[in-house]
């Protein structure tokens, strides 16, 4: 698989020359493979949403260069705009975006955009909005109408419907309740798996990136602190609490039992594996 | 972009121009512009530049954010000056094709320059070193004898206050809902005026939407703590006159007084 979008040297900072400067991220290299599932997991602050903006080409590096296909995506305008395609954007809270009299309408706004015709529109809108569950009846609905979940598939149907070929999604679960998280989870996995789009999923929760993602990039005091597979990440736990950072609940189980003197492999991060571990524990104990 | 907006932009700091009472600084800067206004005279006004660079100092607020503020005055200076060294008559000093160049006419000029330049600045510099919200306090405070006349002062202030309160927070979410819309492919900066235009639906109706939906729940805050209006109202920051506030007043009618002085002895 061939890296798709790659960032070099790439710094930010806001207000430069003011007296609110603030370097928000700082020195960031990392290259995306096409068809990752990548979770980018920092605590508040650390730089994640002003990161991912500069997937597309929203924020231009104040150093450093991003490529997509080998391309520096801020060349000129045109570069800019076809980098918005390449790389679908879900903003945090996206619901507040949401401005047309329908859904349909709404979700076909980015299409529409990409001057693409009537019928290929259609055609999209109708495939996200069945991506995110959304059926046809509230299609037609205005929606200032909707729950705040619903509006959350809205949006990201918004921007699935340009069948952009990496989909960023910051913070997608955030203010929902547990049930309204889970379904979110799985569409994007349910939509990944069927797609291979490259997915680059913001969070908070170690959970959910362990779930989710085959790669995890930690972000810390707008730097890069680590990047790796989950057990990787997950083994190195001491930096992850130092960061601000927890891992998940069953891994914090392992890393307990390692302390009190028993053999168990702390980099595990799944129930299933956290069951095969204490099984075989139970192996050698009895 | 829209950050770039700095009139009215406060940049807090613990300099003796930021201790200030906003009332005295807001008088000051009053009693300031009508001084500048009064006076034509080369000395008066070399005196009103040194105060403001003595302010400048003081606050120790960059001149870079100052020179900012004018920039968008700048047209209008230069139309003004050059409007009046070409169309005042008096002693002729120059003269090409069919305009002259007159000694009042390039003393007028000059003036009126230095008078907007002084203008913007002080205000400029109240506005860095000032607080929106003690700025409305002041003002409520100044405006207090208008309630004498049934003028709804508090209310007026309130809804100032609330007023400045939100345009930082408008113009985040402005920034915000642009960036969402960009990503979706939405272009402000290409086509005709029509276009243009209609690009901007997608930022109004959310901004309109989420506006509605802050005031409703303002307003329900404010009456879950039984706001009710001004009257009967105590406040949690006095405004007290310091020792600072004396100096300053001291300070400056001094300045005024020889401003004026100046103008009058005309040297
Ligand atoms: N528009 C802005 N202007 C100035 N500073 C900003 C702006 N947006 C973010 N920052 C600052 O940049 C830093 C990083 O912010 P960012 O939003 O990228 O963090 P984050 O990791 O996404 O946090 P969260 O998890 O809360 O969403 C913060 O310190 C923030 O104060
Ligand atoms: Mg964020």
């Amino acid at each position: 698989m061939g890296e798709i979008l790659k960032l070099e040297n790439v710094s930010y900072t806001y207000g430069a020359g003011t007296p609110f400067e603030k370097t928000a991220v700082k020195d960031i290299n990392l290259t995306f493979n096409s068809g990752d599932f990548v979770a980018i997991i920092g605590h508040t602050g650390s730089g994640k949403s002003t990161l991912v903006q500069h997937f597309n080409a929203l924020l231009p590096p104040t150093s450093g260069t991003v490529y997509i296909n080998g391309e520096d995506i801020n060349q000129s305008a045109a570069t800019r705009r076809a980098a918005r395609f390449a790389c679908g954007l879900v903003f945090q809270y996206p619901e507040y975006q949401l401005f047309e009299e329908t859904v349909f309408l709404d979700i076909a706004y980015g299409p529409k955009n990409m001057g693409l015709s009537e019928i290929e529109v259609k055609r999209r809108v109708l495939a996200a909005a069945e991506a995110v569950g959304i059926d046809a009846l509230t299609l037609e609905k205005s929606p200032f109408d909707l729950s705040g979940g619903q509006k959350r598939r809205v949006a990201i149907a918004g921007i699935i419907a340009m069948e952009p070929e990496i989909l960023v999604l910051d913070e997608p679960m955030a203010g929902l309740d547990p049930k309204g998280r889970d379904e979110i989870l799985d569409m994007i996995k349910n939509y990944h798996d069927k797609h291979k789009t490259t997915i680059i999923l913001v969070t908070h929760s170690m959970e959910d990136a362990a779930r989710m993602a085959n790669r995890i990039v930690v972000m810390c005091d707008s730097s890069v602190l680590l990047d790796g597979t989950p057990g990787e990440i997950f083994a190195r736990h001491d930096l992850l609490t130092k960061s601000g950072l927890d891992v998940p609940q069953i891994t914090s189980v392992l890393i307990e039992l390692k302390n009190r003197g028993y053999d168990v492999d702390t980099s595990v991060y799944t129930i299933e594996g956290a069951k095969e571990q204490l099984m075989k524990l139970r192996g050698k104990l009895c | 972009m829209l950050k770039d907006i700095t009139l009215g932009q406060f940049f807090p700091g613990n300099t003796f121009m930021h201790k200030l009472d906003p009332r005295v600084k807001l008088v000051v800067c009053f009693v300031f512009i009508i001084v500048l206004f009064i006076t034509e005279n080369l000395a008066a006004y070399a005196l009103a530049a040194l105060f403001i660079i003595l302010g400048v100092k003081v606050s120790k607020t960059s001149p870079k954010m100052l020179l900012k503020s004018l920039k968008p005055i700048m047209f209008l200076v230069l139309f003004t000056s050059i409007l009046n060294i070409f169309y005042i008559e008096g002693e002729v000093l120059v003269r090409f094709w069919i305009l002259k160049v007159t000694k009042e006419g390039l003393m007028t000029a000059f003036y009126m320059t230095s008078r907007i330049i002084m203008l913007v600045c002080a205000t400029s510099l109240l506005m860095y070193t000032t607080s929106p919200i003690s700025l409305t306090d002041a003002l409520e405070h100044l405006l207090a004898p208008l309630n004498k006349v049934k003028f709804p002062v508090h209310e007026f202030s309130m809804m100032m206050t609330i007023a400045m309160r939100f345009i930082p927070t408008l113009i985040e979410e402005t920034d915000k809902i642009m960036a969402a819309q960009k990503a979706r492919g939405a272009d402000f900066e290409s086509g005709n005026i029509f276009a243009r235009a209609k690009a901007l639906i997608p930022i109004l109706v959310p901004l309109f939407v989420s506006s509605f939906r802050r005031a409703d729940e303002l307003a329900t805050a404010m009456e879950c703590r039984l706001y009710q209006g001004g009257e009967g109202r105590t406040r949690l920051n006095v405004l007290k006159l310091t020792k600072y506030d004396y100096v300053f007043m001291v300070f400056s009618a001094i300045s005024f007084v020889l401003m004026i002085l100046l103008n009058v002895v005309g040297i």
